[in-house]
């Protein structure tokens, strides 16, 4: 998988001269220049002089760099590392579809607005909440549609609520996201089965007593807009009380905010609309396989209570149906609803990352309802599987029953001076990813790993092998955990110098090197 | 089903290991109450070729045409092979964010390249690995700026930027009562310098103008930076067309404090609205404002050189409610597309095509305005868009050149009453001249209003 | 352990009375070593007041950002500027060159400062 040979930048590889594309002829007369002189576009100082046979070795060679999802499994915790379909890149790249302008009249875009009307239904019947929403463009723009709807729907009503609650196993983004929208947070604590905590928790050490759900409520009431909740939680555990938790903060009128970016765990087996939830996101670029792309594209679709379809972002896709004709089935047309005088507005230039859309519905119509529960029991299984596998060997924090991902913890380890990071990095000279690390923040020395249901009982069996493997290195050579990686093209890497003297960009050296 | 490694052999041996009679047996967890306890009302699976056809025809339910004129924020321009042929490798299309520098260095160091050059092409001095689009690269840039004012609680908005970036402004912009959005006039087509400066106060974190703005024109930055600068507010460039970057002078080299804006032109085709590109580049006394992910070089314990995510501790992994931002990912696959887009293209390739747009746009106004029924409005500077003034019939020309299989520009009425019966025409380099012809030909030839 | 000299609170900031009216502000040694190598600080002008307990700044490490907060009432008067280049400092001396700021005492001292036998004792409890 590695390339042995470094791949210097490509502003190395630059030879003045060099042109990696070739203009077509001007078939019309030059441009007059009506540019005001000094808004003349001067020079460059770094775009590279190469040719096209350099870029293409160049973005090769960095690939094997590279550790992608076809090389085997990516036991990342809550990230939901699937196979991506090869069908949904070919779906995507059709010209019809890549070709498609969003400044365009509606009535030549029918096939676009067909598909997210399409994928919508596909998305209310599978969380059983009736509005949808597929403008955010990742999963924390949905988080922060989810948050401004339930601000809109509040001052609708003439209340200003100030306060979010969000339980301290939660993801950063989170609070950062009720922060962006104006809200202050109040934590809530968990159990030690890393559920939320009804009850004032004591922390036993300092004696200080953190406040549980059910006194922040009966203290807060009415200040509370909302509550921000993952489930299945980051531990991979279902939030058993779920519905009491709703109960207890629709009864002060506050609304339930879930965070989607586990529904792997419940496609085909719960629906959030079903047990409480007002609004929640759902992250494509998890459970519905859309690629990672090295960090994005993702996209964040947001489904919510009929209460607060008023409010979602516009424009709203319509289906108007036409007269059955005879042998030719339904016709229906769409239209954009931009009438839509409660709406929180825009959150994404146009309508989303709409060529991730593409690949979200072709997955959907590829698993079907059968296929798509098939693969929720698969993902958790898998999940179960390495959990007794690896449970000897690796501490267990929590003691509840897992979903679709577990949570260890490095307390045996620990023993021996070996620490998760040791761990997530020697995995790394064995040829795998790490799972994911330090999170959530209620597990010390979090080993997060979800295996999803793309992997067979071979690649788990092969995982959890070098897992034991590494549990006995632990206790054997704890050294080489300490040095890992040593197989990787890079040894770990200073991320002290990094943050304290930042080099954010290549510049050209001002003096030729002695 | 074919994406799942189920077999009645592998399942049961899975089952027997952990222990449980049945997969069921796992779901305890769930309590029953709210358990789904039917089979969701959807579909059932389908084979690849049943999809593949089904997606087909709902993708041919769009229309198809020879040439767009229409850019307003999304543009057609020639996409090199080499893009999708690179970006359709597993190791970058299905990897995940770079925090396992190690096993990353790939994706890592493609970033710090893209942030190179979007700093080139910006003429700023540093900038992430990418935000969502241009609209939404416009409310952090304006969100950045209130912070880095630290006392001041007002951002001026050009009435010439995108009305759907205002709009995505606003929106986000609501949930902060103590923050205001002021529209500045524009006059003549560009920002009207004289409502600006009644509207510059010390309140004033930053101004947002386009460059060009939406009606194509093209804003005189340092004209507009010295009362800017002058009342302590930053400048802050929002480009739509990152094409322009060849034809125009980098904003950082006049007067603009931050450039921000949507880079969907290097490498993509229009994809009806995204994936996009947004773009955020600010000076090097801000950065530890900027939002987003940044990479920066780093040695490793051999002191070899590489690359790691940095400045982490402003996201939102670590600074929670306190963090610049809530963005957690970036465009990834995006940023691959442009930072490849700009390596082939290399300086003269940008300079090249930017010289082709603007001659293609100068043309097709030209011929244009040969017609009796089209009439120049302003008289700006423009790149590769600009308004015309139509005093005929919008749905009639519209459905002439979709009878010719051409789409035409956006009717600018319907965003801007002031510019009622105003057309905004779009030609990049992808317009041959006969194509051009051709549209001029078909408006001709459509019906003089009674 | 700690210097006697030195006030603490019990978010590990001290405050050391320089006997003139002024004091010098820092972040403790054992906040050091939890926080990991401190990458920069972000720290108020000179001028600028606080009063007890109200944050005055953030300490960056590569893992976390802790806000700082002002043990006992003042105005700041003198930044540590060797802290741009060499956050370090606060790892290698965290009492000593890897001070924060100084300020002029507004009033009396805050009366709910440790000293440092009772800080040695909350570190020792939360070292747990």
């Amino acid at each position: 998988m590695f390339l042995r040979q470094r791949e210097p930048l490509i502003f190395e590889r630059s030879v003045p001269g060099k042109r990696g594309m070739d203009l077509p002829r001007l078939d019309v007369p030059e441009a007059r220049d009506t540019r005001p002189g000094h808004l003349r576009r001067g020079g460059f100082d770094a775009l590279p002089e190469v040719s096209e046979v350099d870029v293409i070795r160049h973005f090769t060679r960095l690939s094997k760099w590279n550790y992608g999802v076809d090389d085997g499994i990516y036991p990342l915790g809550s990230c939901t590392m699937k196979h991506n379909p090869r069908l949904n890149e070919r779906v995507a790249g059709l010209p019809a579809f890549t070709d498609s302008h969003p400044m365009a009249p509606e009535a030549l875009v029918q096939g676009n607005l067909e598909l997210v009307y399409t994928l919508q239904a596909w998305l209310q019947e599978i969380t059983g909440l009736p509005g949808v929403t597929l403008q955010p463009s990742a999963g924390a723009a949905g988080e922060l549609t989810g948050v401004m709807l339930i601000r809109a729907y509040h001052l609708s009503r003439g209340a200003q609520r100030r306060v979010i609650l969000i339980p301290d196993s939660g993801h950063g983004t989170n609070p950062a996201t009720a922060a962006m929208a104006g809200y202050d947070v109040v934590e809530l604590p968990s159990q030690p089965d890393g559920t939320i905590s009804f009850a004032d928790v004591t922390d036993p050490t300092s004696g200080k007593v953190r406040k549980g759900l059910q006194t922040l409520v009966a203290e807060l009431g009415p200040e509370i807009a909302g509550a921000m909740i993952t489930n299945p939680n980051t531990v991979g555990v279902f939030e058993y009380r779920f519905k009491e938790i709703s109960d207890l903060l629709h009864s002060v009128g506050a609304l339930v905010y879930m965070d989607g970016a586990n529904m792997n765990a419940l496609i085909g087996l719960a629906r959030p609309g079903d047990f409480g939830v007002d609004v929640m996101h759902l992250n494509l670029h998890k459970t519905f396989s859309t690629p990672h792309g090295g960090g994005g594209p993702g996209a964040g679709p947001v489904c919510c209570a009929e209460k607060l379809r008023p409010f979602l972002p516009v424009p709203v896709v319509v289906r108007e149906t036409e007269e059955v004709r005879e042998g030719k089935g339904t016709a229906h047309t769409y239209r954009w609803d931009w009438d839509r005088p409660q709406s929180i507005g825009k959150v994404h230039t146009f309508f989303g990352n709409f060529g991730i859309l593409v690949r979200a519905l072709t997955y959907c119509l590829s698993h079907g309802s059968d296929g798509l529960k098939a693969a929720t029991l698969r993902a958790i299984v898998n999940a179960n599987y390495i959990r007794v596998r690896l449970q000897g060997a690796y501490a267990l924090h929590i003691d509840s029953p897992s979903l679709h991902e577990v949570v260890f913890s490095d307390t045996l380890q620990a023993k021996h001076e070996v620490h998760t990071l040791d761990i997530a990095k020697r995995l790394i000279d064995h040829g795998y990813h790490p799972p994911t690390i330090y999170f959530p923040l209620i597990v010390p020395g979090a080993l997060m790993i979800e295996p999803t249901e793309s992997e067979g009982k071979e690649e788990l069996d092969a995982f959890c092998d070098t897992m034991l493997e590494i549990a006995r290195e632990a206790e054997e050579i704890p050294a080489a955990l300490h040095h890992a990686p040593i197989l990787a093209p890079l040894r770990r890497l200073d991320e002290t110098t990094a943050a304290r003297k930042p080099v954010l960009r290549w510049q050209k050296p001002a003096v030729l090197p002695a | 089903m074919r994406y799942l490694p189920s077999s009645p052999v592998e399942d049961q041996a899975l089952l027997d290991a952990i222990g449980v009679p049945d997969a069921e047996a796992l779901l305890k967890g769930i309590p029953e109450p709210l358990r789904l306890r039917r089979e969701l009302e959807l579909p059932t699976q389908s084979a690849e070729q049943e999809v593949a056809w089904q997606m087909l025809a709902m993708a041919n339910r769009n229309t198809r045409f020879c040439a767009q004129f229409l850019g307003a924020g999304a543009y057609d321009h020639f996409v090199p092979s080499a893009i999708d042929a690179l970006v359709s490798r597993q190791e970058w299309f299905t990897a995940y964010t770079p925090y396992q520098p190690e096993i990353s260095q790939g994706t890592l160091q493609h970033l710090f390249e893209y942030q190179t050059l979007i700093c080139d092409l910006t003429g700023l001095e540093v900038t992430n690995a990418s935000l969502y689009d241009g609209g939404t690269s416009c409310v952090e840039a304006a969100l950045m700026a209130v912070r880095v004012a630290k006392k001041r609680h007002t951002v001026l908005v050009s009435r010439g930027l995108h009305p759907l970036y205002r709009e995505v402004l606003q929106t986000n912009f609501a949930p902060h009562a103590e923050l205001n959005l002021i529209e500045v006039a524009l006059k003549d087509g560009v920002t009207d310098l004289a409502d600006l400066q009644a509207k510059l106060s010390g309140d004033v974190a930053a101004v947002l103008v386009g460059y060009p703005n939406f009606l194509g024109a093209v804003e005189d930055l340092a004209a507009l930076a010295g009362p800017i600068h002058a009342a302590g507010a930053l400048l802050v460039s929002v480009t739509q067309e990152a094409f322009a970057f060849g034809w125009l002078e980098a904003p950082g080299r006049v007067g603009a404090d931050m450039a921000c804006g949507e880079a969907m032109s290097l490498g993509n085709k229009p994809s009806f609205g995204g994936p996009f590109l947004g773009f955020l580049a600010v000076r090097d006394a801000h950065k530890r404002e900027l939002p987003g992910r940044v990479v920066g070089q780093a040695k490793d314990l051999q002191e070899r050189l590489g690359y790691v995510l940095t400045l982490t501790a402003r996201e939102q992994h670590i600074r929670r409610d306190k963090a610049t931002s809530n963005i957690c990912s970036n465009q990834g696959l995006v940023t691959l597309r442009a930072n490849i887009f700009m390596q082939l293209a290399g300086p003269d390739g940008l300079k090249g095509l930017a010289a082709q747009n603007a001659a293609k746009a100068q043309f097709l106004r030209q011929r244009m305005l040969e017609l009796p029924e089209m009439e120049a409005v302003e008289d700006q500077p423009f790149f590769n868009e600009f308004v015309l003034r139509y005093r005929g019939d919008y749905s009639a020309l519209e459905a002439a050149c979709l009878q010719e299989s051409l789409l035409p520009g956006l009717d600018l009425g319907r965003y801007y009453p002031e510019y009622q019966g105003c057309i905004l025409w779009c030609a990049t380099e992808l317009h041959s001249r006969s194509m051009i012809e051709s549209l001029v030909e078909t408006l001709a030839r459509v019906p003089a209003t009674v | 352990m700690y210097p006697a000299d030195t006030k603490y609170t019990r978010n590990h900031e001290f405050l050391r009375p320089l006997g003139d009216g002024t004091a010098l502000v820092g972040i403790t040694s054992y906040a050091q070593e939890a926080m990991g190598d401190v990458v920069f600080v972000d720290l108020p002008e000179v001028g600028e007041s606080f009063g007890a307990g109200e944050e005055f700044g953030t300490v960056e490490s590569v893992k976390t950002v802790a806000e700082i907060f002002l043990p006992s009432a003042g105005e700041v008067i003198e930044l540590n500027s060797e802290l741009e280049a060499h956050p370090e400092y606060i790892n290698e001396d965290a009492f000593g060159k890897g001070w924060l700021i100084k300020i002029r005492l507004a009033g009396e001292l805050n009366p709910e400062l440790l000293d440092a036998a009772a800080y040695e004792q909350l570190v020792a409890e939360e070292s747990h």
